[in-house]
């Protein structure tokens, strides 16, 4: 009888660890990384970024948004660039540029504006990211 | 009493397994090509499990969805219980209108935000 009832607890226990394990899930911070080669992709990367800010609310934790490949000299047209980044800036997101691409198609880091973070390589740092636990799109 | 215990641990420890085992897998794919349906929709056919699969288009070649051999395909999705959508500022972009686009494809208004809201929803997402 004892048993029975020692087991009883020991699974009603289980049961409770199980299901609360479950709710601090749903309320983790929700971070998110979207690797592109594409500058004109960022309005609408930058579009869903707001929609999740919005959606996840006081959950929204980080949103990068990495840029790498051959356009990536793109990202000097400052003029151009501008809208995106004073949206990114609102949305709290950050634009990166993959700093092995800079140097592969000769773009001068000066040239690229403060507001932009720069990595050795994008494509590490996007693993690097899905490790911690991010969600993860790549265009 | 003794029997009503063992019944209620009976119940309890099948509940935590059915918890378990009831995780289905769900897939999207998202691409910008449209000739890359048939090699998805195999991979649809060969995965078929209780779980949902999406394929989700966008990018400058969403008009192909348009050509008269894309219909083949669309039946084929619609057989095999994958939903077809496509991204509303792709349509915008090439000034597409939405009631040119078969009936059987949804319209989503943002193809990244619904991939990521997917991903969220712990979809397996790949993008081509």
């Amino acid at each position: 009888m004892k048993a029975i009832v020692s087991t009883l607890i020991l699974s009603i226990f289980l049961v409770l660890g199980n299901s609360q394990k479950s709710y601090s899930q749903e309320n983790k911070t929700q971070n998110y990384v979207v690797l592109t080669k594409k500058v004109a992709q960022l309005k609408p990367i930058l579009l869903a970024a707001k929609a999740l800010a919005e959606e996840d609310g006081a959950n929204f934790g980080e949103f990068e948004i990495i840029v790498c490949g051959k356009e990536i000299g793109d990202l000097t047209d400052l003029e151009k660039l501008q809208p995106h980044l004073t949206e990114a800036e609102k949305i709290g997101a950050t634009i990166v540029a993959c700093g092995f691409s800079l140097k592969k198609f000769n773009v001068d880091n000066n040239k690229l504006s403060k507001e932009i973070k720069i990595v050795d390589n994008g494509i590490l740092y996007n693993f690097q990211l899905q490790k911690k636990g991010y969600l993860s799109l790549e265009l | 009493m003794k029997k009503t215990i063992q019944i209620f641990l009976f119940l309890l420890s099948f509940s935590a397994i059915s918890q378990q085992s009831s995780k289905q897998m769900d897939f999207m794919v998202l691409t910008s090509e449209i000739n890359q349906l048939q090699p998805i929709l195999l991979a649809a056919d060969e995965l078929a499990s209780a779980g949902d699969f999406q394929i989700v288009f966008y990018g400058k070649d969403v008009a192909e969805l348009l050509n008269t051999e894309t219909e083949k395909f669309i039946t084929w999705a619609e057989k095999s219980n994958v939903k077809l959508s496509v991204c509303q500022m792709s349509l915008d972009a090439l000034q597409l209108n939405h009631n040119a686009i078969p009936k059987e494809i949804e319209v989503v208004d943002n193809a990244f935000l619904y991939a990521l809201q997917l991903q969220k929803k712990g979809y397996k997402i790949l993008n081509l």
